[in-house]
């Protein structure tokens, strides 16, 4: 209902001031744990690097709780997650995967593998199948190969790799032109005259980040949920190791880098 | 006049429905047979459930304000003065003219009803004609003589 | 007949009652403002309308004309807003021109919530009104169900909570022009950065005895940021699925083709479509 969003008191207007025929009325209570904080990431894969950003604002309804919120959160063994949705539910799955990665180098005395991380984190989804998780998370890692991987899921475990990905209140926003900008759809080799559709190929890493930039600035002027900063962090291979760094457990041959810049605040 | 000081009409829906009404009968030779060919069939359950909680409210602004105008004429001149202004208003509003050709506009009635100076929605939302909302001029001519034989 | 049309509400509450969501109107998620000032009147809006958590207009114009001196701020729904202002506009000029006088800021604000109580809050307006008339500066307050608020400093709008927190700490006894539209400024952009119904550019209206000053666009603080990359598509990038040729000639059939000069007066451009009668 449009009037609802009028004046930030009107839902919860105390009983004397509703209108006599809805006071006499039974009114059920209702309470949710669950609320929605805004906000939007994106991954995309490439062949030897992996970006995953998202923005910084969380909010909730018309207000903003803070303009410098992480989505993205490194979850070890040279692993990162994006989590969007609920933000109290999406750093407590952040926290619990990092514990179950790092649990898992323990017990193995290896890291674990971007794909072995994807199932252990659909199992951690399923298991609460009742009373999900209210985010949708993005899984970012080189493989064993070096090559980028994005895995997708949905809020009770479904999952999938992929090139690239959008979540969040932006997503409806933002996918189309990844799909048009990094798979290249809808685009023919000219000349062609529409029978040759153009083949998506391996973007360098300079020309993603511009586009994820682009994404976010072009995000941020039509929803209402999503500015105040930007959190980039890329996924590079490491250099090769040196002599000290031999015994070191902690390499993993990943590189992660975190990159914070300015959106608009309005 | 109802005789009470009533300043805007009652909020609640219609509570009872009097036989089909006059709006919705045919001819003037059966006044209380529903016209199923005009109006469609009849369901009561819609007459009485189907109203915006507004469309009441509106529809009695005018004459429940007009009522509490002529009661408290009546009370401070007479009955005489509420029975003058009426006849007046009869005398100016015998004007017809078809509303397929836009309807009667009667200054002098406007000038009664003391709102020469005044547009309200209903001046501006006249109605296109396209969706049945203009009587069409035998149903309008049908009103006319049903008046004129009771 | 006439008025406003009920017709489809039995069967719009059947598709309700189905599962159907209602249509959304575009509301203006709003930050408004109004502040007296010894001289005066100043009214502000931010210029963000919303369609639930999307930008519908990034610099939709809030502040609407009601009479030469008497200027209205809107909240709500943004056709209401806009179509109330532009009835009790007409009334108030009919009113003038029956009394031969100036018309009232009160008249105005009468006029307005009778409007809006005779419609129970169904017309979602909610307006600050800002006038001078020959017995003063005046500033109202509007609310949708009709109940109206007369004060020297007035927020309305998702954004009213920041905005009157501006005011609360900064307003004071006896500003001057510059000081009020200063802090009407501040007010709005209080809302403009902290709610998020509110956002792009302020817009102030200034009112004194003599004239009224419509800034349009008087602080814009959110300026789109350049794209990193050019999305310009090499051409052939589309298909061409039909191709249809249409000579000159064949144009004239159906309307009049003015030759130009090989330079192209643009001078001329006016005359070149003429739509046969």
């Amino acid at each position: 209902m449009a009037s609802s969003y009028m004046l930030p008191y009107a839902q919860q207007a105390p009983p004397s001031y509703a209108h006599p025929t809805e006071a006499s009325q039974p009114r059920q209570h209702h309470w949710s744990p669950y609320t929605e904080n805004g906000g939007v990431i994106l991954g995309i894969a490439g062949k030897d690097y992996v970006i995953l950003a998202g923005d910084t604002r969380s909010s909730e309804g018309y207000n903003i709780n803070t303009r410098t919120a992480r989505k993205v959160f490194s979850v070890g063994s040279g692993l990162i997650l994006g989590v969007v949705g609920m933000s109290a539910d999406g750093e407590e799955l952040a926290r619990k995967v990092t514990r179950k990665i790092d649990d898992y180098k323990r017990n193995h005395d290896k890291h674990i593998t971007v794909s072995a991380a994807a199932v252990m984190l659909s199992r951690i989804l399923y298991q609460k199948r009742f009373f999900p998780y209210y985010c949708q998370p993005l899984l970012g890692g080189l493989d064993e190969n070096g090559v980028g991987a994005i895995y997708t899921y949905d809020y009770v475990g479904s999952f999938e790799r992929e090139q690239s990905r959008a979540f969040g209140s932006a997503a409806a926003l933002i996918t189309p032109f990844l799909d048009n900008q990094i798979n290249l759809k809808n685009q023919f080799v000219p000349g062609s005259n529409g029978e040759q559709p153009k083949q998506a190929g391996d973007l360098p890493r300079a020309t993603v980040e511009k586009i994820v930039k682009d994404a976010f600035t072009s995000a941020v002027e039509r929803q209402i949920e999503v500015g105040d900063g930007l959190q980039l962090v890329t996924i590079t291979r490491a250099p090769p190791r040196t002599e000290e760094e031999a015994d070191d457990d902690d390499w993993t041959g990943a590189a992660i880098s975190v990159e914070l810049s300015p959106l608009k605040k309005d | 006049m109802s005789g009470t000081l009533r300043l805007i009409p009652p909020s609640s829906q219609p509570s009872k429905l009097s036989q089909p009404s006059q709006s919705t009968t045919a001819a003037p030779s059966s006044h209380s047979v529903h016209d199923s060919l005009r109006h469609g069939l009849p369901t009561t359950s819609a007459d009485l459930n189907s109203n915006h909680p507004l469309e009441n409210r509106l529809k009695n602004w005018e004459a429940t304000q007009e009522n509490l105008k002529m009661e408290t004429l009546k009370r401070t001149f007479g009955l005489a003065e509420p029975v003058r202004r009426g006849m007046e208003k009869m005398i100016v509003g015998a004007d017809f003219r078809p509303a397929v050709l836009g309807g009667p506009s009667n200054l002098h009635m406007d000038i009664l009803n003391g709102r020469e100076c005044w547009v309200d929605w209903e001046d501006v939302f006249v109605g296109d004609g396209l969706d049945g909302e203009v009587p069409d001029f035998h149903t309008e001519f049908d009103a006319i003589m049903r008046g004129k034989q009771r | 007949m006439g008025g406003f049309d009920f017709s489809n509400h039995t069967r719009n509450a059947a598709l309700m009652a189905a599962g159907m969501p209602a249509p959304k109107a575009t509301s203006t998620g709003t930050t408004i403002v109004g502040c007296l000032f010894d001289g005066g009147v100043v009214i502000a809006a931010d210029t963000r309308a919303t369609s639930g958590s999307i930008v519908a207009d990034k610099n939709c114009e809030k502040l609407h004309y009601i009479s030469p001196q008497i200027w209205c701020a809107g909240a709500g729904t943004a056709a209401d807003t806009e179509f109330t202002t532009a009835i009790v506009s007409s009334n108030l000029e009919l009113h003038a021109l029956s009394t031969g006088r100036k018309p009232r800021v009160v008249t105005c604000m009468t006029m307005l919530k009778q409007h809006l109580f005779k419609y129970q809050g169904h017309i979602g307006a909610y307006l600050v009104v800002a006038g001078c008339d020959p017995t003063g500066s005046h500033l109202y307050t509007v609310h949708a169900h009709g109940s109206t608020d007369r004060l020297p400093y007035v927020t309305m709008g998702s954004g009213s909570l920041a905005a009157m927190s501006v005011f609360e700490t900064q307003w004071k006894k006896g500003l001057d022009r510059e000081a009020a539209v200063k802090l009407c400024s501040e007010a709005i952009l209080s809302g403009i950065f902290n709610d998020l119904g509110s956002g792009s550019n302020v817009d102030v209206c200034v009112i004194t005895p003599d004239k009224a000053t419509l800034m349009r666009n008087y602080i814009t603080p959110n300026v789109r940021a350049p794209k990193e990359l050019q999305y310009k598509f090499e051409k052939g990038t589309t298909a061409v699925l039909q191709e249809k040729l249409i000579s000159k000639d064949e144009l004239r059939r159906y309307i009049t083709v003015t030759e130009l000069d090989a330079q192209g007066d643009s001078s001329l451009t006016t005359d070149v479509m003429q739509v046969d009668a």
